[in-house]
């Protein structure tokens, strides 16, 4: 029994028992303000029913011409809330939103390390579309996978043909 | 400044670059030097010495930036480039005032310059001068008749109204705003979501509910296409709670229940209005079918009947019911709910039969803990204890075994099964704990390094048990501890 609503700002005095799992990002203020700003339809919180912060989704909507899609910039449920099936829910919500914004497909980046991660988004129908060489920054850096779901307006499902070579982040539209 | 050709206004871009890019990598004396290079040979040229201030800035030195770039400020610049600049300049000395004189300089010198005057409405924003904000939208909005510009106006309305300490303030900028969009609504000019958002926003902040409500019902709606699907329903439900219309709201998030049956939200919004309405309605008037309680609990019942049926991975449907009992107690109705809720012990075993094997399971029941009585306490425990084995050690025998060991223990230490001991219990329980963190370690070795183990909670629960213990041992002090001198060496709260 999810709550799935807005992002609020002062959610992020509350969310550190999301944040604070090791594959979690926590960006600036700015970074959350901005997608604040300009895409809140797709900043969605979930919240359980003694008001915990369970996890929550941010993303856009970019590119041109086919290109137009919409991208999961991040996704994160807590470690006591997984395993109910919020990922999808979120996933679901941010799918829609693309389709009424009448976005080709739904990309996102995922460390090639991250298995579960990987799984999920495959049993959820996305596919590897490229391999981005060293996109995570770190010591060392590590490599991440490209992962598509094309949406209706893609009819011929272009936009899921994998790629038959890595990239490099600066190749990135 | 007289107007440059726009092959003058190349050659300056291609001088300014190394100046911008070594600011860019940070390397500011360096930048320093190319803006000195450049104003030898353009000594009075805007940009270099604004930017010159910047590198300057960045090195420490503020006076010198300050005296550098007040100088050309004096000059009433006005073209992008040094604006831009000197917007850096007075963000990072953090001074915003100083953007607006200077863009108002400039566009006093060119007031039909769209761009200026955009940048005049942003430094605006930046301090917060509403007043000021709204009229140069409206000067835009004058000079080129575009919906984003009347509605920042809008806007600005709104947001001195919101900043404003006297009401009747507050009311005038709020009905300003009001009347603006509605002269758009009549002339059918609304374009945009946002703007149908902006315009329920003032309504609802005005506490227009009716009017809200006529907004949703009429043609604007079908302009709000980028939000969740539940987005519209949801204030429609939240006017009709305000508006105490509880029957409407109650079949709003009925629907809402029936189409996102697992979104917690719409559970408690509509049990809060269904008794609102219980309470407004007079028991002697309305028979058993009327009975607004009656129809929710058949409701609720309904679902979560579906919910199991269906083996459905909702939480929401099991808990319904028990959100009704913990509203009816609130409000002073605990003897309705056996009638309308059932046994709220039977309905906590069924969502712990199914869930208890999850890490939320306790979170998910903990607000519901106070309809058990006294005395069904102990018969539940035993009930849950029975869902999963233990070898002859009280040990779990697997994964699954072990959370809903840990959902165990955390239910009777929080129906207060441990409010009795004493300290050396206290003590020889939290070792019982850790000893069961030892000895289920196995069970989940595989698992990755970034993931909670199933079995860390019970050193939680012994950390607990330890506090516990040790509280009531040593004899509380009547005042804290002195804080330990700086001055001396020794022992302290550190």
């Amino acid at each position: 029994m999810t709550t799935l609503r807005p992002f609020r700002c002062e959610d992020m005095f509350h969310f550190n028992n999301v944040n604070l799992d090791p594959l979690t990002e926590t960006y600036g203020l700015s970074f959350y303000l901005q997608y604040l700003a300009h895409w809140p339809e797709y900043f969605q919180v979930a919240e359980s029913s003694s008001g915990v912060i369970m996890g929550y989704i941010m993303g856009k909507a970019e590119g041109h011409g086919d290109n137009w899609h919409g991208h999961v910039t991040a996704l994160t449920v807590a470690p006591e809330y997984r395993r109910l099936g919020l990922a999808k829910q979120l996933m679901a919500i941010l799918e829609d939103i693309s389709e009424k914004k009448r976005c080709y497909f739904v990309d996102l980046f995922v460390r090639v390390s991250n298995l579960v991660a990987i799984t999920m988004y495959k049993k959820l129908g996305y596919i590897v579309y490229r391999t981005v060489l060293q996109y995570y920054s770190g010591d060392p850096d590590e490599d991440a996978y490209d992962m598509r779901k094309a949406l209706s307006r893609d009819t011929q499902q272009k936009s899921v043909i994998p790629l038959t070579h890595p990239v490099r982040p600066e190749d990135i539209e | 400044m007289a107007g440059r050709t726009h092959a003058e206004d190349c050659v300056i871009e291609r001088r300014l670059r190394p100046i911008y890019e070594w600011l860019d990598s940070g390397v500011n004396k360096k930048a320093v030097q190319e803006a000195d290079k450049v104003l030898r040979k353009q000594p009075n040229l805007h940009c270099a010495r604004v930017l010159k201030g910047l590198a300057l800035l960045r090195m420490g030195k503020e006076e010198e930036c300050l005296a550098l770039v007040g100088q050309v400020v004096k000059e009433g610049p006005t073209d992008e480039t040094t604006l831009q600049a000197l917007t850096i300049c007075y963000r990072e000395m953090h001074q915003p005032e100083q953007i607006c004189r200077v863009y108002e300089v400039a566009v006093k010198g060119e007031p039909g310059n769209e761009e200026l005057l955009s940048h005049l409405f942003m430094s605006y924003v930046r301090v917060g001068d509403y007043k000021n904000q709204q009229q140069t939208a409206m000067k835009l909005y004058k000079l080129r008749p575009k919906n984003p510009y009347y509605f920042w106006a809008v806007m600005s309305h709104v947001m001195q109204a919101h900043k404003s300490v006297d009401p009747k303030g507050k009311e005038v900028s709020l009905l300003l705003a009001e009347r603006m969009v509605n002269n758009f609504v009549k002339n059918s000019k609304i374009e945009a979501e946002a703007e149908v958002m902006t315009y329920l926003h003032i309504l609802e902040t005005q506490g227009k509910y009716e009017e809200a409500l006529a907004v949703l019902d009429g043609p604007l709606a079908s302009k709000v296409v980028h939000q969740p699907e539940n987005f519209l329903s949801l204030h429609r439900g939240k006017y009709h709670m305000c508006l105490g219309q509880w029957a409407a709201a109650a079949a709003v998030y009925r629907d809402l229940i029936h189409r996102e049956p697992d979104n917690w939200q719409h559970y408690v919004e509509y049990i809060r209005s269904v008794i609102h309405l219980t309470t407004t309605t007079t028991t002697t008037t309305t028979t058993a079918a009327e009975d607004p309680l009656v129809e929710a609990s058949q409701f609720l019942s309904g679902v979560r009947q579906r919910a199991v049926e269906e083996n459905s991975k909702d939480r929401g449907p099991l808990l319904g019911l028990l959100q009704l009992a913990r509203a009816l107690r609130e409000a002073g109705k605990e003897d309705k709910i056996p009638q309308m809720c059932g046994d709220p012990a039977d309905l906590l075993l069924t969502y712990i039969e199914v869930y208890g094997d999850k890490m939320c399971c306790f979170g998910d029941i903990v607000n519901f803990l106070p309809l058990i009585d006294e005395e069904r306490v102990s018969g539940l425990l035993e009930r849950v204890r029975n869902l999963y084995r233990v070898t002859s050690a009280g040990v779990p025998v697997d994964v699954e075994a072990v959370y809903r060991d840990l959902c165990w223990h955390q239910l009777r230490r929080a129906l207060g099964q441990q409010e009795g001991l004493t300290a050396g219990q206290h003590q020889s329980f939290a070792n019982s704990l850790v000893n069961l963190y030892t000895n289920t370690q196995n069970l989940a070795a595989n698992m990755a390094d970034t993931d909670i183990r199933p079995e860390d909670a019970y050193l939680i629960l012994a950390a607990h048990s330890y506090i516990k213990a040790i509280q009531l041992t040593s004899p509380p002090s009547t005042s804290p501890p002195p804080p330990a001198n700086p001055g001396e060496g020794g022992a302290g709260w550190g």
